[in-house]
């Protein structure tokens, strides 16, 4: 799951180290429009549902936190 | 009632401060009384200037209770996100026919817009859409709480846009102490200073500049339009100052609405530090909600028929042209403002795929603010392209004479001090002075000093000057 999720985050965004950081969020590595991109392409590669109460900064923090979230959204 | 009245500073906050605490003495800090106490003193303050619009208010106000509560009912999904969409419906049909129905319409029907409307509008939304997504309790939706989080005097009428999440719990308990007291009163004099030592005395050379029409030199058109880009900041986040600084005296913490915006590398990063509770309220009910419904909708269709890249790209402007025309529209019923949201969306879009190039990036940020401002300080999209012309010295009014020099001397010391206020010099001074205690001691003195200083002089030109509004009252 974790190198599945990963691959799909370095083509959506190649520019951002996903695994450098365990602050992504808090950083402003990731900025509302990178969020946006990432939760598309989770969504269409997972199928799983984000909402907007998903995208809280602990849910995308870490390439570690973002698995948990679309593990967590496959089991709803 | 403003900030900077006399009646404000000489009557209304000190008889709010000291009723305040003795209900917090007396009731052994029984927080719904001084709550009642806050409220009330809230409607008094927006009364005192729209005796008949504080009706719209309280209106507004036991509306969106209404909502709240028919919220934390146990419906059907369905049926809780149609009570949602009313809420939002009529509260944006509210601020439509008092901000833009007479404006869209071209119709006069004698409508002045209500101070604050569209602060207080924003703050009733977020309250309704927070206890929908949930994590709030009824105890924190109580009437009074309510009216409370709409009403309360310091963000009332020019924010910062308080979220009810980050409130919820502080209406029903929060801490005091000596020193959050202090610090409040200190950022209060400090946002004091900022509006009636800067943003007020800056204004003159806008006004003379905005005034006329292809007479203004070149010297006076970049004169005009970089004074008013600082007697925006500092009008505005003199406001947010007082407002975070009144808040701190009764016990609140509201969030930050600014970080010295013009060190910006981007206008993203732009929109990171100016009117902060402004761009997030837009991110968490607008973009967000854009994004993950109906934009991931033609994400989706997309898919395998172009790149994923163009695909996102797409969707993304989608989104962001619906945010950036709301920004631009929320400031005023006028075209300028949509305009000018299109020059920050046309400006974001192009920073998605142009790298930022040291030192440039900055001088693009300064020439977005300063051909931005223009266009939100002017009258009509006419004015604007005339000032630009000016600007580039094509209005025949030549580069400078003498009335540009007599009005750049007059003001040439409070608009360097503006400029370089506007930066973050005080933090990289008190940043050097933390390494050596004797200058931290020396620098700790003298900001005291001249914060009383400056605090002084607020007060005495607010007691000569006339009737000076903030401009953020007009959106």
């Amino acid at each position: 799951m974790r190198e599945k999720v990963l691959e799909v985050l370095n083509s959506a965004l190649p520019q951002i180290d996903f695994e450098s950081s365990e602050k992504l969020v808090d950083d402003k590595i990731l900025d509302s429009l990178a969020i946006v991109t990432l939760v598309s392409e989770l969504s269409i590669a997972f199928g799983v549902k984000f909402s907007v109460m998903d995208l809280v900064p602990e849910n995308l923090n870490s390439l570690d936190s973002i698995v948990q979230t679309v593990e967590m959204l496959l089991k709803k | 009632m403003v900030f900077s009245s006399n009646v404000f500073l000489i009557l209304f906050l000190p008889l709010a401060v000291s009723v305040y605490y003795l209900i917090i003495k007396l009731s052994k800090t029984d927080f719904k009384k001084a709550n009642i106490w806050l409220l009330f003193v809230s409607l008094v303050f927006y009364a005192w200037g729209e005796p008949v619009y504080v009706l719209v208010m309280i209106g507004s106000v036991v509306f969106n209770y209404i909502i709240g509560r028919m919220l934390f009912i146990d419906f059907a999904p369905k049926t809780r996100k149609a009570i949602l969409a009313v809420g939002c419906i009529v509260d944006i049909g509210v601020l439509f026919v008092f901000k833009y129905l007479q404006w869209l319409f071209k119709i006069d029907l004698n409508l002045a817009l209500p101070i604050g409307i569209s602060f207080y509008t924003f703050q009733a939304i977020s309250f309704i859409v927070d206890i929908y997504r949930g994590g709030h309790t009824p105890e924190q939706a109580r009437f009074i709480n309510v009216g409370l989080y709409i009403a309360f005097f310091p963000q009332l009428i020019a924010g910062p846009i308080v979220r009810f999440s980050t409130v919820a719990n502080q209406i029903n308990e929060r801490e005091h102490s000596v020193e959050k007291f202090s610090e409040g009163t200190w950022r209060f004099a400090k946002g004091l200073a900022k509006k009636v030592l800067l943003a007020n005395q800056i204004a003159p050379v806008k006004d003379m500049a905005f005034s006329v029409l292809a007479t203004n030199t070149v010297v006076m058109a970049w004169a005009g339009a970089i004074a008013s880009v600082l007697q925006l900041y500092f009008d505005f986040s003199g406001y947010s100052d007082m407002a975070i600084g009144l808040g701190k005296m009764f016990g609140f913490e509201f969030n930050e609405n600014f970080n010295y915006p013009f060190v910006s590398k981007s206008v993203s990063e732009y929109w990171r530090r100016w009117h902060i509770s402004l761009g997030d309220w837009f991110r968490d009910y607008l973009f967000y909600p854009l994004s993950l419904g109906p934009a991931i909708k033609i994400r989706k269709k997309l898919n395998g028929k172009i790149s994923a890249r163009k695909a996102n790209t797409i969707s993304s402007v989608f989104v962001l042209s619906i945010v950036w025309l709301a920004t631009g529209i929320w400031h005023g019923a006028n075209l300028t403002f949509v305009l000018w949201g299109l020059i920050q969306l046309v400006f974001i879009l192009f920073e998605q795929h142009i790298k930022p190039v040291k030192y440039l990036c900055h001088v693009k940020m300064v020439l977005v603010c300063i051909f931005g401002a223009v266009m939100f300080n002017a009258t009509s999209v006419r004015h604007a392209l005339v000032y630009y012309i000016e600007m580039f010295g094509l209005s025949g009014a030549g580069f400078c004479n003498g009335k540009t020099l007599y009005w750049l001397g007059q003001y040439a010391v409070t608009m360097v001090a503006g400029v370089v206020l506007s930066l973050p010099v005080i933090p990289a001074i008190n940043k050097w002075a933390e390494k050596n205690s004797l200058a931290n001691n020396i620098w700790t003195w003298t900001k005291t000093v001249l914060m009383i200083a400056f605090f002084a002089a607020s007060v005495s030109y607010t007691i000569g000057a006339g009737y000076n509004p903030f401009i953020y009252f007009n959106f």
